[in-house]
């Protein structure tokens, strides 16, 4: 118990050294190693885990849906998407917002990452928005909550490190992120209502358009269902696993990238190195937290805790409840990624132990990820918007958030108090 | 030292580049044929498996060094310290700290292929000499060592996403 509160204390004061926090994470690893057994065991353990991490075949899962986004993202898809939303809920009142959601929601059904459907929303949607005289706080709300939901709907980067901590199925992982994926836009449309309902000048309507257009708006969005289709579609009926799913999409947005999106060999090349450089750096991180959780597993630290909590007689719900809150403490200060690598080992065990599904847990990690993404004061993707409106502060952008923070506290709410949320879709696979 | 690098640093930097690319988008194309390949016409890519395994490790280690010079690891970055000179403390003393983790684990690597090299373990179906490339991604992982020094001593030169420097 004691070394493991130890290692997180000294990867902490590596972490605000700047030591990148991968290698916090590793060196704290290696050294709780060589104190519960021997140096040298610790030493072969790091040559280990480095070797079998970067040659694990299922692990060319990450580099193959990073990869895919990045195509997606200059296949302009976006666009269109963004489109077709408009067309249907534009006329709201706040529907521009609401179609920013919507299409977040449904960029996110191919991109796995919240980071890039943030930064793809802020080049689309805050011109847009702005045009309509959009509140400020509104935009910025809108667009860093709504990219949260690359990761809560599946292809899920987050998912795949939950998965890979875990050993539970990806694509399982994947099926379990539709239902509650919904929900989360239904929610955040309803934050944005609640916007509009106290400050009707924040969300102007727009124009209301016709079937026609609508139609044809959604004609033009055959590329995104097509690629959902074929890789979950696929992944849900056991054609293919998470791997090869990833490898086909990549495959396909690249098709739709140079024949759409009209992507030239010169920028190609950009699209594969900045792919490369996050997924070098996200394994660096997966090496790290395997090594630190290398040592946590030999200490009596998960052991402690799952007695600590079967003997201190807790409901099963007040558990998870002080885990969430553990994770958005965690979410303000920590990368996400990084945060359930390094973590997961350590709760997982608990909450699967006390009867919950790891799948359900998958999902609720997720949520709470969502929710560290857009707080103070390290809300990656409030950063990110901000790049793009340089006028905004960074107490208005936290003030546009929080309506939709409390929406995913709604649906984490929902998820404790019906599990089944999450793994309705899950039973039903094959 | 500063001319030495700033003409080698872009050389050095495109080589790295073109090889992380080169490998990412081998992988790609491997897995989509060898799927294709096992769905419609009933026949995998012969060692489809192990060269995915290789072409991965290949294109991260070929590309830490770039994440290490160009400081693109994750970082908690919540306080800036108040003073220049202590931030420069910090900033030696952090890329120090990596340069010899990184060293540490390529040291590791090599050990590991020195004992694939004596057991003259192969991989299954296309008998690919696995201590080939545990030497290898020993030998990046020194680089991304050096990397790291480089970074440690060399604070204010930057690179932009060509790999030119721009300061």
């Amino acid at each position: 118990m004691i070394e493991t509160l130890a290692g997180f204390a000294a990867f902490l004061a590596l972490a605000f050294l700047r030591i990148p926090l991968a290698i916090a994470m590793g060196i704290v690893g290696f050294f709780g190693f060589a104190y519960m057994v021997s140096a040298s065991a610790s030493l072969a353990m790091v040559g280990q885990v480095t070797y079998e991490t970067g040659l694990a075949y299922t692990l060319s899962v990450i580099p193959l849906f990073i990869l895919m986004g990045n195509f997606i993202v200059r296949a302009k898809l976006a666009e269109e998407i963004y489109r077709a939303a408009y067309a249907f809920i534009g006329h709201w009142p706040g529907g521009l917002a609401m179609s920013t959601v919507v299409a977040c929601g449904g960029f996110g059904s191919i991109c796995g990452s919240a980071l890039a459907t943030t930064a793809t929303f802020c080049r689309i949607a805050v011109p847009s928005m702005t045009a309509f005289s959009y509140k400020p706080h509104l935009i910025a709300g809108t667009i860093a909550a709504g990219g949260t939901l690359g990761i809560l709907i599946p292809p899920s980067l987050v998912f795949v490190i939950y998965g890979i901590m875990t050993d539970e199925s990806i694509g399982r992982l994947f099926i379990a992120g539709i239902i509650p994926g919904i929900l989360a836009i239904m929610l955040m449309c309803g934050a944005v209502l609640f916007i509009v309902y106290r400050d009707p000048e924040a969300g102007p309507k727009g124009t209301r358009q016709s079937w026609m257009t609508r139609l044809v708006s959604l004609r033009r969005i055959w590329a995104v269902m097509l690629l959902f289709v074929i890789i979950l579609g696929g992944i849900y009926a056991g054609v293919f696993t998470a791997t090869e799913g990833a490898g086909i999409g990549a495959g396909g947005a690249l098709l739709f990238a140079i024949f759409l999106g009209r992507l030239r060999v010169r920028e190609l090349a950009d699209v594969l190195v900045q792919s490369a450089i996050t997924t070098a750096s996200l394994f660096m991180i997966l090496i790290g937290a395997l090594i630190f959780a290398n040592f946590v597993n030999l200490t009596s630290m998960p052991r402690d805790l799952v007695a600590f909590i079967e003997g201190a007689n807790m409901s099963p719900s007040v558990v998870v409840l002080m885990i969430c809150a553990i994770y958005i403490i965690l979410g303000m200060a920590m990368e996400e990624l990084s945060m359930i690598a390094l973590t997961v080992p350590l709760f997982y065990p608990i909450v699967t132990d006390i009867g919950y599904s790891g799948i359900w847990f998958g999902v609720v990690v997720v949520v709470v990820c969502q929710i560290g993404l857009t707080t103070p004061p390290v809300g990656i993707n409030i950063f990110l918007v901000k790049s793009m409106m340089p006028d905004l502060s960074i107490r208005e952008a936290f003030r546009g958030t929080w309506p939709f923070n409390f929406a995913l506290m709604i649906l984490l709410g929902l998820l404790i108090l019906m599990p089944d949320l999450a793994t309705i879709l899950v039973d039903y696979m094959r | 030292m500063r001319n030495i690098l700033s003409s080698t640093v872009p050389w050095i930097s495109a080589f790295f580049r073109h090889m992380s690319a080169i490998m990412l988008f081998a992988l790609m194309m491997l897995t989509c044929v060898d799927v294709l390949g096992r769905y419609f016409f009933n026949h995998p890519v012969y060692g489809g498996l192990e060269l995915t395994e290789i072409l991965l490790a290949g294109m991260i280690f070929f590309t830490l060094p770039l994440v290490s010079y160009r400081s693109e690891h994750v970082v908690i970055d919540l306080f800036t310290l108040p003073s220049e000179r202590l931030r420069l403390v910090q900033h030696v003393l952090a890329n120090l700290i990596c340069a010899a983790a990184a060293a540490v684990i390529s040291y590791q690597l090599w050990l590991r292929a020195i004992r694939l090299d004596r057991a003259g373990e192969t991989t299954i179906q296309i008998q690919i000499p696995m201590d080939w490339v545990a030497y290898g991604i020993s030998i990046l992982m020194a680089l991304t060592a050096v990397a790291f020094l480089v970074r440690a001593f060399v604070r204010d030169l930057h690179t932009n996403s060509t790999g030119e420097i721009v300061s």
